[in-house]
């Protein structure tokens, strides 16, 4: 894909940023469990955090490609740094920019896309995984408030975010036009964020529970109208596909630049090993799946951008590039040999960190339904 | 299962290292795992049980098993750790092995007795990649000097034997040297295979008797290769039982979860995962099983062995990420054991040989 001009110069910004900034602090942020406070401030400084958002809301002003750009190229030196950027971007800010009213956006958007508050979005509950109907978090009106009571699980920056976008039912028993969706703000009475996860990868990010016990939220911070909260989170979820995949992208691009570097360097047996033929393999492999991937996500984004239909295109997108990403993680590993389990090298930070971009935000399952869905009518 | 048949002997031998396994292991592995050590307690029964001289003859104290009994015992470890599977393996196939078909007799006696009763034998793994350090040997008169770093010793935290494959003369040996002293560990913190206890280990000097190296002047054969070739069935066995165990937890899972209102099993994309999981794990225990009659039958096991290690690591990675996928969040989580059986069946993958090399062997063999 031959991109304009602007597209390439602010990539090479977001490189260096990742490569001087993020590079160094990427070890530490997987091995200590840090969420990166530092890389927060500096994104929010480059005006990262909303890219796609209107200069009046607090964002760039830019748009989905650019943003997806921003996206890999962090997520090629540092997953738990680009599932942040991603969550913070597609599943705080969006939902209420796209559904928000003008008084939330004042209020909770421009914060957001400033980034002076933290923003989260909160969908997947114990026992309502793929199945997000199957929600059981309840809200129910009181006067001017509606008191809310259940649990949030795998919830990406949960504990740390200062405003969340939640769903929750009128009645379990409603499915899809029972969910409505919130906003709410950390330190709401009845609010806590309950336990974080113990996780394989992305040890930097932060993922918690939601807890709601009689917890009251003012009318006024109902998300869109009553019962569209389905409608709400299928776009927010369409767009973060695009997000998903392109740190599934990145990450397999560090893979293949890591692995790249690595046979340039290295002999086997007395032999270069970029001149085996049988790591060439590998890395021919490796290169023309992302690249494949690349055209993918670039694809749905510019759909996103044009304002026409992409669903389907952001379900390959994140779906093929997560695949491909998870082989050339562990083809990286297989090139670095017995190294690749050490922390010497970050290929095995990128194949733990990986493997979510197969189960987050729709796991690869649930976009391939959403594929056949489309492709076959319904 | 009828996939293979087991003699007697060796369903006594799966029934009790089955029942040491659940009892002993599995509730201590993620544990392990996550402090990167292994329980010493439990080293203590192996060897009490006779685990630890699975190969090596009675006539040194050892349970005189066959091939087939120690990938059994392998496996059925494998389940519940792979860590400790893998001490397993690497004290019978890369420092009992050796000892036992190659070994002169006063090497026999003086340690094979050690490694079957009491004491953990390290190897330093060998690596094609010349980045991985190895230690550097020159032979003075009748002692060979071993010096420098081996970056990867196998069973190096817990080991009180260590061999060290070396080449000397353009012929591949591997010297036999007892004790720690003079030797500098440092551990690593791996993928996976976190409690196996493999160390970088530096050496500022260590001097053996050229007596005491296997296959210096003795046989026409090339001691490392062989050992390579009897590890690969032993690593085989563990990637076997990593991927079982991905698989049944797997199953397990798919069951009890419920969405959309029944359990996930009953959706055709989560059931096609768990067969696919199935059929190679059956394959795969055919051609490791395979490979071990083949090599307790005297015959050459090369090609069989080289294969068997291909095909068990490449479907316990696949069981590891797909039963993952099964468990979904929560697989992603240390909640559920199987995001440690897929680290340590991406680190098993790599150890020692790469799959280049391994096919190379095959290659080679098939072509001539």
């Amino acid at each position: 894909m031959i991109l304009d001009e602007k597209y390439n110069k602010f990539r090479a910004k977001v490189r260096d940023f990742a490569d001087q900034e993020v590079l160094a602090r990427a070890f530490e942020i997987d091995s200590k469990d840090e969420f990166p406070w530092d890389l927060v401030k500096k994104m929010s400084e480059l005006g990262l955090l909303a890219l796609y958002v209107p200069e009046k809301y607090g964002g760039a002003g830019l748009d989905v490609l650019t943003y997806a750009i921003a996206v890999e190229e962090v997520g090629r030196v540092c997953g738990s740094t680009g599932i942040f950027l991603a969550a913070h971007s597609s599943l705080g800010v969006f939902p209420v920019y796209v559904a928000g009213n003008e008084e939330q956006k004042q209020q909770y958007l421009i914060p957001m896309a400033r980034g002076e508050k933290i923003g989260s979005f909160g969908l997947t509950e114990p026992n309502a995984g793929s199945d997000a109907a199957g929600t059981q978090t309840t809200a129910k009106l009181d006067g001017d408030h509606y008191i809310v009571n259940g649990a949030k699980r795998f919830i990406t920056s949960g504990s740390i975010a200062d405003i969340i976008v939640f769903t929750a039912t009128k009645d379990p028993t409603l499915g899809y036009s029972g969910i409505s969706a919130f906003i709410i703000e950390k330190g709401t009475s009845g609010f806590s964020p309950g336990n974080e996860e113990d996780k394989l990868g992305l040890r930097g990010s932060i993922t918690s529970e939601l807890i709601f016990e009689d917890c009251r939220i003012p009318k006024r911070n109902l998300l869109g109208k009553e019962g569209e909260g389905f409608r709400v989170f299928m776009e927010t979820l369409d767009g973060g596909r695009i997000s998903i995949g392109a740190l599934a992208l990145g990450i397999a691009q560090g893979a293949l630049d890591v692995s790249a570097r690595f046979v340039k360097d290295v002999t086997m047996t007395g032999k270069p090993l970029h001149k085996n033929q049988w790591i060439q393999s590998r890395i021919a492999d490796m290169a023309t799946e992302i690249e494949a991937a690349r055209l993918l996500i670039y694809q749905a984004a510019q759909l996103k951008d044009n304002e026409q239909p992409y669903s389907r295109e952001a379900a390959m997108a994140k779906y093929y590039a997560s695949r491909i990403g998870m082989q050339a993680c562990r083809t990286a590993i297989d090139i670095h040999g017995m190294l690749g389990l050490t922390k010497q090298y970050p290929v095995e930070r990128f194949m733990r960190d990986e493997k979510l971009m197969e189960i987050g935000e729709g796991t690869s399952e649930v976009q391939k339904i959403v594929i056949a869905r489309q492709v076959l009518g319904k | 299962m009828a996939l293979i048949e087991l003699n007697s002997e060796q369903k006594i031998i799966q029934n009790e290292i089955r029942k040491f396994t659940q009892a002993e292991v599995e509730p201590i592995a993620a544990d392990n795992d996550k402090k990167a050590e292994f329980s010493s307690t439990v080293l203590k029964k192996l060897s009490e049980l006779g685990f630890l001289g699975a190969i090596i003859p009675d006539a040194y104290d050892g349970a005189s098993l066959d091939t087939t009994s120690l990938c059994v015992i392998i496996e059925e470890l494998a389940r519940a750790s792979a860590s400790i599977a893998m001490v397993i393996a690497v004290q019978n196939c890369c420092v009992a092995y050796p000892l036992k078909v190659f070994g002169s007799t006063d090497l026999k006696e003086r340690f094979l007795g050690k490694l079957a009763t009491s004491t953990i034998g390290g190897y330093a793994m060998l690596s094609s990649l010349d980045k991985v350090r190895r230690f550097e040997t020159s032979v003075a008169d009748t002692r060979v000097n071993f010096s420098g770093v081996s970056d990867f010793v196998m069973n190096g935290a817990y080991a009180g034997v260590f061999a060290f494959p070396v080449i000397i003369n353009d012929k591949a040996c591997i010297g036999i040297h007892e004790g720690s002293d003079g030797m500098t560990i440092e551990t690593h913190n791996l993928l996976g295979l976190r409690s196996a206890g493999i160390v970088r280990t530096q050496i500022s000097q260590i001097t053996i008797p050229v007596s005491d190296l296997i296959g210096f002047n003795g046989k026409e054969v090339e001691v490392n290769a062989a050992v390579m070739t009897y590890n690969n069935i032993g690593l085989a066995a563990i990637s076997l039982g990593i991927a079982e165990s991905c698989f049944q937890a797997a199953l397990a899972y798919s069951k009890e979860r419920k969405q959309f209102g029944r359990a996930i099993c009953e959706f055709p994309m989560v059931r096609e995962m768990l067969v696919d999981m199935r059929t190679r794990i059956d394959a795969a225990r055919l051609l490791v099983y395979d490979a071990a009659q083949l090599c307790d039958n005297g015959g050459t096991f090369t090609v069989p062995a080289n294969n068997a290690r291909l095909f068990s690591d490449e479907t316990a990675v696949f069981a590891g990420t797909t039963s993952v996928q099964v468990h979904g969040g929560y697989g992603y989580t240390r909640d559920y054991p199987v995001e440690r059986y897929f680290r340590d069946a991406k680190s098993v993958q790599v150890i020692g040989m790469n799959a280049y090399e391994i096919k190379e062997q095959v290659a080679k063999e098939i072509l001539s």
